[in-house]
């Protein structure tokens, strides 16, 4: 992977760098249930999915879905899996349990819940790289290879998200979300935890770095509003 | 928000939380709140951020302003697979947060469907929204 922070408007650690590096690669790897080559097409979906003419009428209309017409793709990826890539994308916010329950009729419910592990790590990358100021890398290279296809053991239907969710109750909601792809919950949380609040989760009182825990939550209250997440 | 609050209490801070959701204010009770939330914005949008990115980091750091490039991006991340996969609320925040929710508008955000159960419990005093997140996390690699 060609990609470096050497040109960021500042530091970036070299511990998130490689945690940045690491993950882009994997991406063109075999995951879950989908290939490395597959995983690569998802990443490319969504950058294009950014522009997309039928995804920007959408996002404006009150009832998104009321909005018919084909999506600008740059890939041949299947069309359940340009819908869900486009919106999860473009429109996340308003997904509804109708929509996500008739992607999950087509896709059946890991390779979704893949598909929106890969989205949000696509998502996370791109926008620190726009945070700091360079540019986002090319699309990792994909690797040859079979997904592990593991079907976790201890999920259950809870009705409490669209996809089964391990019964734990001392684990909070995001972090049984992606319990049913292991592969992409090991490779999301090992990217977004770092960024955030590393080991120090727990500490409401923090002195180790260049910003309190106060500053640092408001910057997450606001970026979740303007994604308007209920979360 | 709710982490929001706590933590500043946790220093002796009370926030204004109507910053999260794009109330104008001076510093909303967090050092250098306005310009956090002015970089959050132009991240966001993916306008003027070398501006915001310079107006910060003359406050809080060229580090700091590192970390509030990371805190964004993870939160893009969180809030895709929040609404992609269709969580619910924790019990726990959802009863102390609920009053908050309301006067702040985050209850006409879409994924507010979610959280099906949002009236079938009295909300509870509040008091203990830290310990909801430190109970439950602590230990937890990669939160």
């Amino acid at each position: 992977v060609n990609w470096t922070y050497d040109l960021a408007m500042g530091p970036v650690p070299d511990d998130i760098g490689e945690v940045h590096v690491s993950t882009w690669e994997a991406l063109g790897r075999p995951g879950d249930w989908l290939t490395g080559p597959q995983r690569v097409e998802v990443i490319r979906e969504v950058r294009a999915a950014r522009s997309c003419t039928l995804c920007v009428t959408r996002r404006e209309a009150i009832s998104p879905m009321s909005i018919v017409g084909a999506h600008d793709v740059v890939t041949s990826l299947g069309a359940a899996v340009v819908e869900t890539v486009h919106r999860l994308t473009t429109d996340a916010n308003r997904i509804t349990a109708s929509w996500a329950n008739g992607r999950i009729d087509e896709l059946e419910a890991a390779p979704y819940a893949e598909l929106v592990g890969v989205v949000a790590m696509c998502h996370v990358l791109d926008v620190f790289c726009a945070a700091v100021g360079v540019s986002e890398p090319e699309p990792p290279v994909a690797a040859p290879g079979k997904p592990s296809r593991v079907v976790p053991d201890g999920l259950d239907d809870l009705e409490t998200a669209y996809v089964p969710q391990r019964h734990d109750p001392s684990l909070p909601n995001v972090r049984r979300s992606l319990a049913i792809v292991p592969h992409t919950f090991a490779a999301f949380f090992g990217l977004v935890g770092p960024m955030y609040s590393g080991s120090a989760f727990g500490d409401l009182v923090w002195t180790h770095r260049a910003l309190n825990r106060p500053q640092v939550e408001l910057l997450a209250a606001r970026t979740s509003a303007l994604n308007e997440c209920f979360y | 928000v709710a982490l929001l609050r706590v933590s500043s209490k946790a220093i002796g801070d009370v926030a204004d939380e109507t910053m999260a959701v794009g109330k104008e204010s001076d510093s909303g009770g967090v050092e250098a709140g306005a310009v956090l939330v002015s970089y959050a914005e132009a991240v966001h949008k993916r306008s003027g951020v070398a501006d915001a990115w310079d107006e910060l980091a003359a406050v809080v750091g060229i580090e700091g302003a590192v970390e509030a490039a990371l805190t964004c991006a993870a939160f893009n991340g969180y809030v895709r697979v929040a609404d992609g996969i269709g969580i619910q609320l924790d019990d726990g925040t959802e009863t102390t947060m609920r009053e908050a929710r309301a006067e702040l508008g985050i209850d006409n955000f879409g994924g507010a469907v979610n959280t099906s159960r949002a009236s079938q419990s009295p909300p509870s005093d509040g008091h203990d929204v830290g310990a909801l997140f430190t109970s439950a996390l602590q230990g937890q690699p990669g939160v």
